[in-house]
């Protein structure tokens, strides 16, 4: 099936890492080293983003439009760099997020997860 | 930590340091792991991977629009890059690899380096290698002579060649066996006739039978017992230094007899003790040389030992060979990087507004810069691949060249190391076909060059660097052109040698040794060689025929001191020849003219008086002023022959059995009075086929010697081929590599020519509307070419004057400043560059004022 342009459907599925940066920003703008500390936080340590990958990640977004980069005069370390959500990057993580929602319920129906895994 | 950090960020490019660096940096105040760092260096790689792909794909995209462009520079880098894998790849295999020996820098080959001044090898007794064996820097010594014939085995006969050597070649050479054991000394004991087989005879004609340990064959004749099957792969040592691994090999005695002391005929080698020099054996030989001088004087007057590392007498004069074909491949390759620059250059600057616009929109110069490179690199990799594939193909065409001309020449084969090598050429091709180009590039700053590109303001620093490039292209290939035109003037001196032997229709056989080595009686082997010359004589076709101890150019000299009947000699003095008994139709086979008395003839038989026929060198050097007829001189038995004084009957013409080398004194004595156990047959059969009559005397010895396979048969001018084929090779390659040079440098005067007269055509519109005339237009654009050229050319004399001293030895009579060579190639080189250029010159005429003017 042939999506339209424009559709952020054709996008997904994201990579886990690149799914979890825009879960991180998805609440605030935060500095990359403070992305990868939520997302470690909220993995309870799971997934960890080594630099590397959290910067190749974040100039691939900030190129396609995802992210932007902010001016923060409050930064108490002038060195970092603040990152924003653009409304193209929401709709992708819905996507991505909506397309996980689909395979949670499909492994309810087959029982491979409880239907009271949330409750 | 934080250094690490930094250096690893280094992995990175500079956009994203530039960037992120700084973030990077702040995080790791809160503490850096390394996972972190070895995730980062990942990265690092991966979008220097990422960005090198676009690149690449992008200079694919756009080469896809430009296919003759491509297919030129495809062609010329799979020319310079395709001849350098393929030599290299024989140069390393036959040159830089080490010998296939157990530590074969500790291997010397022994000579007796007297007469002449030249090292005589082969020249060693079975003493000799024995009295060496106290000489403290040697740790092992041995000797060896070729040996072969018929080996029957299990009922079936079937030719053999082999080494008799005496046991520690086997510990010498770090040889071993795979079944049963190598020789040892006691196998040299009188009345022990144990051999050892190769693996492959072992497969091939024993089934890969375990049971063969202890079997007995007959080797010509004589029961020899089994008792060792050598490992595959090991590859022989023997005096012609073919590294062929030998069918069989047998002991020589370890004792030697006095009588043994005066039979000089064994190949020398030894291992040195670790660390010991080269120099300091040879002084002890020169003690040994003169003990054995006092105590054997009549014999051992003029012994001289010396040693050389085995690797320079093996592969010394293939190596030079080799290295002269090297640097010619190499330079090959500057010229094609040369001209490749310019084609870089041209069309890279007609794309000035295109990088100008890139670089306005902020694409960093260094970046444009290696997209550039990449292009190169890219086109580089296509044109080596298409090299390898080319190499691939001229090394399989080339094999059978290689095979005569080359020690270890079946090793020679496109391996890891070649490629290896491939890969260097291409990065090399890259940076230098792509530099200059992008010097030129990178100094106006573009701004300037957007205003100006497009208005025919050729910017006269980027032509000069364009016409640096083409000086160089023809300094190097005039100085090539020049070596190829030495070693062709080399070759066709070396191969139209006259050698005193008719060059054609004569077919020689390969040495037999007839049945029954120590059994026969000489009567018996007269008989045997009478039976044969008649089958031979009756060929159909056959003008003449005669057998003889060694045949012309063949590998066996026998030489001995022949001293004259009633003189006496200084020591050290006497005459030395090559000796050789033949029958009487020897001459008339060769053409060899008789210059005075008569041949021999049917009365000269084992009951007449004993003869002999010498030739003019003979005479000249040890008869002279004397009527050499009448004049007895002592012919020393051989072969179990007798030892006569024989009376000369006859002077004969001289014939050379070494190509490079002027005529040897040679006697003649009658094989009817001195028959050899060695035989080999000469016909002379103008008017038939080569083929059918080597078969044909092949049945001969077999209806003659039913129990001995027939030997191979050679034409002379075969023999000459195989004696000539280093050079022949040199000269293939070296021709080969001057045209390719040539044309590539004559491609390269095309081009800028060419693309001068575009970037010129304003001007020329401009000229020719004012009145120029066709000549004047012509005369200037040939004045440049020729200005150029002339540089060029001198530059290319220096080179090659220097190249020329350096391959001198290689050039045999042939001056290394041949001024008929050096002239005719630079008139060579002007004429073609005219030549070259003369075709953009008249478009130059062609250039209409008006559309000139309308021009971009």
């Amino acid at each position: 099936m042939e999506l339209p342009a424009g559709d952020p459907r054709a996008l997904v599925p994201l990579s886990s890492s690149a799914f979890y940066i825009l879960l991180a920003l998805a609440a605030e703008e935060r500095h990359g080293y403070s992305i990868a500390k939520e997302v470690e936080d909220a993995t309870n340590g799971s997934v960890h983003l080594g630099p590397g990958t959290l910067y190749r990640l974040i100039k691939q977004m900030v190129t396609d439009g995802w992210i932007v980069e902010v001016d923060r005069v409050d930064s108490e370390d002038p060195r970092r760099r603040y990152y924003r959500l653009t409304p193209w990057g929401r709709r992708i993580a819905r996507a991505e997020a909506a397309r996980l929602a689909d395979a949670v319920r499909t492994a309810m129906d087959r029982r491979l997860l409880s239907a009271n895994a949330f409750a | 930590m934080r250094t690490l950090l930094r250096l690893v960020l280094l992995l990175a490019p500079r956009e994203f340091r530039d960037h992120y660096g700084a973030q990077i940096d702040a995080a790791a105040d809160e503490g850096l792991h390394a996972r972190d760092l070895v995730d980062l260096a990942l990265t690092g790689i991966r979008l220097r991977l990422e960005d090198f792909l676009r690149d690449a794909a992008y200079a694919l995209r756009r080469l896809r629009a430009a296919p003759l462009f491509v297919a030129i520079v495809v062609i010329t880098f799979a020319l310079g890059i395709g001849a350098n894998v393929a030599v290299f790849s024989v140069l390393n295999a036959v040159v830089l690899k080490p010998l296939p020996f157990k530590d074969p820098n500790g291997i010397v080959v022994i000579f007796d380096g007297v007469r002449g001044g030249a090292k005589v090898p082969d020249n060693l007794s079975l003493a000799d290698p024995l009295d060496m064996r106290s000489v403290p820097t040697f740790a092992a010594t041995t000797a060896l002579a070729g040996d072969g014939g018929t080996m029957l085995a299990r009922n079936t006969p079937f030719a053999v060649s082999g080494l008799d050597v005496i046991p520690d070649y086997f510990n010498i050479l770090g040889i071993t066996a795979e079944l049963g054991r190598v020789l040892e000394p006691s196998d040299g004991d009188p009345g022990v006739h144990d051999i050892v087989i190769s693996d492959e005879v072992w497969r091939s004609h024993f089934n890969a039978d375990p049971s063969v340990i202890g079997e007995t064959v007959r080797l010509n004749g004589v029961p020899e017992r089994i008792v060792g099957v050598l490992r595959a792969g090991q590859p022989a040592l023997d005096p012609n230094g073919s590294l062929r691994s030998q069918d069989f090999y047998a002991a020589l005695p370890e004792r030697a007899t006095f009588a043994d002391r005066e039979e000089r005929y064994l190949a020398g080698f030894a291992r040195l003790v670790p660390a010991a020099s080269i120099a300091s054996t040879n002084a002890q030989l020169a003690l040994l040389s003169t003990r054995l001088q006092k105590l054997y004087p009549k014999i051992d007057h003029d012994r001289v030992f010396s040693i050389v590392p085995v690797r320079s007498e093996l592969l010394g004069s293939a190596a030079s060979v080799l290295w002269i074909i090297f640097a010619a491949v190499v330079g090959i390759l500057l010229i094609a990087c040369a001209n490749v620059g310019n084609l870089l250059g041209a069309r890279w600057s007609t794309r000035d507004r295109e990088l100008a616009v890139r670089s306005a929109l902020g694409a960093s110069a260094r970046r444009i810069g290696t997209q550039l490179l990449i292009e190169a690199g890219v086109l580089a990799t296509i044109g080596a691949a298409a090299g390898v594939a080319l190499a691939y193909g001229a090394l399989h065409a080339l094999a059978g060249l290689l095979a005569n001309a080359l020690p270890r020449a079946s090793t020679v084969q496109i391996d890891g190391a070649s490629l290896l090598y491939a890969i260097g050429a291409v990065i090399a091709a890259t940076l230098l076909a792509g530099v200059t180009p992008l010097l030129s590039l990178a100094n106006p700053d573009l701004q300037s060059v957007l205003k100006a590109a497009g208005r025919g303001g050729d910017a006269s620093a980027r032509h000069r660097l364009r016409s640096t490039l083409v000086v160089l292209e023809i300094a190097l290939a005039l100085a090539l052109v020049v070596v190829s035109g030495l070693t062709v003037r080399s070759f066709i001196n070396l191969v139209s040698t006259p050698l005193g032997i008719r060059p054609n229709g004569v077919i020689t056989s390969g040495l037999t040794m007839l049945p029954e080595k120590n059994l026969g009686t000489l009567a018996a082997r007269a008989a045997m060689q009478r039976d044969l010359l008649a089958r031979l004589q009756a060929l159909p076709g056959v003008r003449a025929a005669a057998l003889t101890a060694q045949y012309p150019l063949g590998p066996v000299s026998n030489r001995s001191n022949a001293p004259v009947f009633g003189r006496t000699y200084p020591i050290g003095s006497e005459p030395h020849a090559t000796a050789n008994n033949v029958t009487p139709d020897y001459f008339r086979v060769l053409g060899i003219p008789l210059l005075r008395g008569r041949v021999f003839d049917s009365d000269d038989t084992m009951g007449s008086a004993p003869v002999a026929i010498v030739n003019e060198a003979f005479a000249q050097r040890y008869l002279q002023g004397m009527n050499p007829i009448g004049v007895r001189i002592l012919s020393q038995g051989w072969n179990d022959t007798p030892t006569n004084w024989a009376s000369v009957v006859g002077v004969v013409g001289d014939e050379r059995d070494k190509i490079a080398q002027p005529p040897f004194p040679e006697f003649f004595v009658p094989m009817a009075q001195g028959p050899t156990a060695y035989t080999c047959a000469l016909v002379y059969a103008p008017d038939v086929d080569a083929a059918v009559i080597a078969r044909e005397m092949k049945g001969a010895f077999a209806g003659a010697l039913p129990t001995v396979q027939p030997p191979g048969m050679y034409t002379v001018a075969q023999l000459v081929a195989d004696h000539t084929a280093q050079e022949r090779f040199a000269t293939i390659l070296l021709v080969t590599l001057a045209v390719i040079a040539l044309v590539l440098a004559l491609s390269g005067i095309f081009g800028v020519v060419s693309f001068s007269v575009t970037q010129r055509s304003r001007e020329f519109g401009v000229r020719i509307a004012h009145g120029a005339t066709t000549r004047n237009i012509v005369a200037d654009v040939l004045r440049r070419t020729l200005a150029t050229t002339a540089l060029g050319a001198a530059i290319g004399l220096v080179i090659a004057a220097v190249a020329a001293r350096a391959i001198a030895s290689q050039l045999g009579t042939v001056s290394p400043f041949d001024p008929i060579t050096f002239t005719t190639v630079i008139v060579m080189i002007f004429l073609s560059a005219l030549l070259a250029s003369l075709h953009p010159a008249l478009r130059a005429t062609r250039i209409q004022p008006v559309e000139a003017l309308r021009y971009e």
